[in-house]
């Protein structure tokens, strides 16, 4: 179809324009990659889908009109929040321990957590940039708390989920759990069996997330490592489209800890991302460095929205940009953020009356003067990062 | 070529042996080109003399240390084939120089010269970069940055594109840009793969035109400018040749070949990302090294011989083989205003 459509136009700058604008194109490469060519006419979501679509216009007949935007509310709508489409939820249960013996917390929602690979690190502190005032610093935020959640994929070495492979399973199971509490890697790992093991305190920061970058209505966070909690599955991610390897054990594990930790540290649903979703290389702005769980993390089964719809921070707010090979690594969920955020960026430039390229340099050389003031790349001086103070404290450039 | 200083942007293809600037006015795309290299000679009022008598561009450095004449670019060619010298080289393989100290200095010169009358306060330039080698974990970070740094001195917007996407952009318009970009250069080879404007798969060869000429040089002791000049001048790849020279510029000419067609076969039988693409598509040679006449039937035989597992609807040369890279550039700069 997006063939057919780029053939009709002549002019070449035109018709570049066209594919790289459009959004359908992606689903459209997405099918040539991976899937056969009329995947949806077999795909019940696909139709459930289409009707609900078709559905809006009918139900929104019967709505009352809503208000015009004001200009002001919509000028403050474009740098902060856009496009992030709201995930209504009922409040999040209480959560609370009940029970801690034998290496063994049990929590009110029947959740166990084994904690004999627990382990320390620095504690959390992290820093902020609050995106609805442009020309703001970093924040040091004052809680502590976390700000959201990451998920990974530890990338080990899998067997076949099987009775008579259980001494072969545990034994991968044992050494990757050595592992990463050695490495203080995560906060949580789930195993095959859906076990929940505590690596890292969640008052500390943990090496998971490297060079990264997400943000909220409100704050765009860069560096996750000390500002959001890491929770692994004991898998491998697949390429593309491609069914995750994760058993039903570990996403009813999976779904519990994510409650648990929304509930105890009021993460709000937007925040719990997968680490492609954040992983960036600022070497050549390039994002994607990671790709664990790029296209098939099971969002809606965890008790959240399909995250995968929202506009990645790091390209429309620090102007980075993708490749050929995050281009195979992702899925097509992946993409609609990917679209999304181009077209932020493509809204922004044009508000703005320069070019995307212009917009993408600008926004690059904000990442580089607020990166610039964290304190693992400011320890000559430049600010307080390490003070106490209960107010957030604003670093100076 | 007369340029205007209209255009809404600049394509500039920064290759190892040329750099070329693509702009726009009217409906017409518009290039200049100039050696990406430059010769060095002490100076001597009557050398000064004689160059500005011939409007040949030079630039006099070292006021206080030893006044030397540099001639950047085109002319760099024909000195060095007078005084028998080699030219210096801004950029070795695809990236800059980095046994030339005045790499960075020499490439914006060129380039400043090459964007004279058409600059101004932000214009989006968008450069070429090359692709990483194959099976090479190269760092092409420090050369991306460094022409980024250079253009924005000259009061420009840089953007890096892919060298073998930008021949995509120039030459696989009909396709809607699905189809293999190839350039030539003379650093490297550089492969793209595309899908509807989309680089599926990237990469570059090592072996390109400096190799043919610093191998032929070799062996036959000519200089390698001159090995270039003649390579340009008369070659024609399997004609029957009875010197030496045409006759060792033919094997290097036919090992660049094979090495690209063997690239391509490895890249993309490994690759687990390869589009399942519902019809042929075209596969377009660009660069300079591609431009001897027999370069295209050489490179189609070697490749059908090879059963690349790609079915090909053509394999045909570049409209304009020197220029489409920059094209390219041009026409990615101008979808993004």
């Amino acid at each position: 179809m997006i063939d057919a459509r780029a053939s009709k136009i002549e002019d070449p700058v035109a018709k570049l324009r066209f594919l790289k604008n459009t959004e359908k194109r992606v689903g459209q490469v997405e099918t040539v990659l991976g899937r056969p060519q009329y995947w949806w006419l077999r795909n019940k979501k696909f139709w459930l889908a289409l009707g609900c679509l078709l559905m809006i216009p009918t139900l929104s007949l019967f709505r009352s009109s809503a208000p015009p935007i004001p200009v002001s509310e919509m000028a403050m709508s474009l740098s902060a929040g856009r496009g992030v489409k709201p995930f209504r939820e009922g409040p999040l249960e209480k959560v609370w321990l009940i029970d801690s013996k034998n290496g063994v917390e049990t929590w009110s929602s029947g959740l166990h957590i084994e904690t004999r690979f627990s382990t320390t690190n620095r504690p959390r502190e992290y820093y902020a940039w609050n995106r609805n005032q442009p020309t703001s610093s970093l924040v040091q935020l004052a809680d502590k708390q976390a700000a959201g959640i990451v998920f990974h994929t530890t990338e080990s070495t899998l067997e076949e989920l099987e009775e008579q492979k259980m001494r072969r399973l545990k034994l991968l199971g044992e050494s990757l759990l050595q592992y990463v509490s050695k490495e203080k890697a995560y906060h949580y790992v789930i195993d095959r069996f859906g076990r929940v093991f505590r690596i890292v305190k969640e008052t500390d920061a943990a090496n998971h997330a490297g060079k990264s970058t997400w943000a909220d209505d409100k704050w765009a966070y860069i560096g996750l490592n000390d500002s959001f909690l890491a929770v692994s599955f004991e898998t491998q991610t697949r390429p593309g489209d491609e069914a995750p390897i994760i058993s039903q054990a570990q996403i009813d594990s999976g779904k519990t800890l994510t409650r648990m930790l929304r509930s105890r540290y009021n993460i709000p649903a937007a925040n719990c991302v997968t680490h492609a979703q954040v992983s960036i290389n600022p070497s050549n702005f390039q994002i994607g460095y990671h790709t664990d769980w790029a296209g098939n993390f099971p969002f809606e089964a965890m008790g959240l929205p399909d995250n995968y719809s929202q506009p990645l921070a790091s390209l429309n707010l620090f102007g980075f940009n993708y490749d050929g090979t995050f281009f195979a690594a992702t899925g097509a969920r992946m993409w609609k953020g990917v679209v999304s955020s181009e077209d932020l960026l493509r809204e922004q430039a044009r508000e703005s009356s320069i070019s995307v390229a212009q917009l993408r340099t600008q926004l690059r050389n904000h990442y580089r003067r607020l990166s610039a003031l964290l304190p693992e790349n400011n320890k000559a001086g430049g600010g307080n990062p390490n003070s106490n103070s209960s107010k957030a404290q604003e670093v100076n450039p | 070529m007369k340029h205007s200083n209209q255009t809404p942007a600049i394509g500039l293809d920064v290759g190892t042996s040329r750099i070329v600037a693509a702009s726009k006015a009217n409906d017409d795309f518009q290039y200049k080109s100039q050696l990406n290299a430059f010769v060095e000679v002490p100076w001597s009022k009557m050398t000064e003399a004689s160059l500005k008598r011939e409007g040949v561009p030079y630039v006099v450095a070292g006021e206080n240390t030893g006044k030397m004449i540099i001639v950047p670019g085109n002319e760099s060619s024909r000195f060095a084939d007078l005084l028998q010298t080699e030219s210096r080289r801004p950029m070795n393989r695809g990236v800059l120089n980095p046994s030339e100290p005045e790499n960075a200095a020499m490439l914006k010169q060129l380039i400043e010269n090459l964007t004279e009358g058409e600059r101004r306060h932000g214009l989006p330039v968008y450069y070429s970069v090359p692709a990483a080698s194959l099976g090479a974990e190269e760092n092409l970070t420090y050369h991306d940055a460094s022409i980024a740094q250079i253009l924005r001195e000259l009061d420009c917007e840089p953007t890096p594109i892919n060298e073998g996407l930008a021949v995509v952009f120039s030459e696989l318009e009909e396709t809607n840009y699905s189809g293999i970009g190839i350039s030539f250069g003379g650093g490297l080879v550089n492969v793209c793969l595309s899908y509807l404007a989309v680089p599926v798969l990237s990469f570059s060869v090592p072996k390109a035109g400096d190799y043919i000429d610093s191998s032929a040089a070799t062996i036959t002791g000519e200089l390698t400018t001159r090995i270039r000049l003649a390579k340009e001048e008369s070659f024609q790849i399997n004609g029957h040749y009875a010197d030496k020279l045409h006759q060792v510029l033919n094997v290097y000419y036919d090992e660049v070949i094979r090495g690209t067609v063997n690239g391509l076969k490895e890249a993309f039988a490994n690759s687990r990302n390869i589009p399942k693409m519902g019809k042929p598509i075209p596969m377009v040679l660009s660069g300079g090294t591609a431009m001897p006449k027999g370069f295209r039937d050489r490179f189609e035989k070697l490749l059908k011989e090879s059963e690349f597992p790609l079915p090909l609807s053509e394999i045909r040369m570049a409209e304009s083989p020197l220029n489409s890279t920059a094209k390219g550039a041009l026409v990615a700069a101008l979808a993004e205003l």
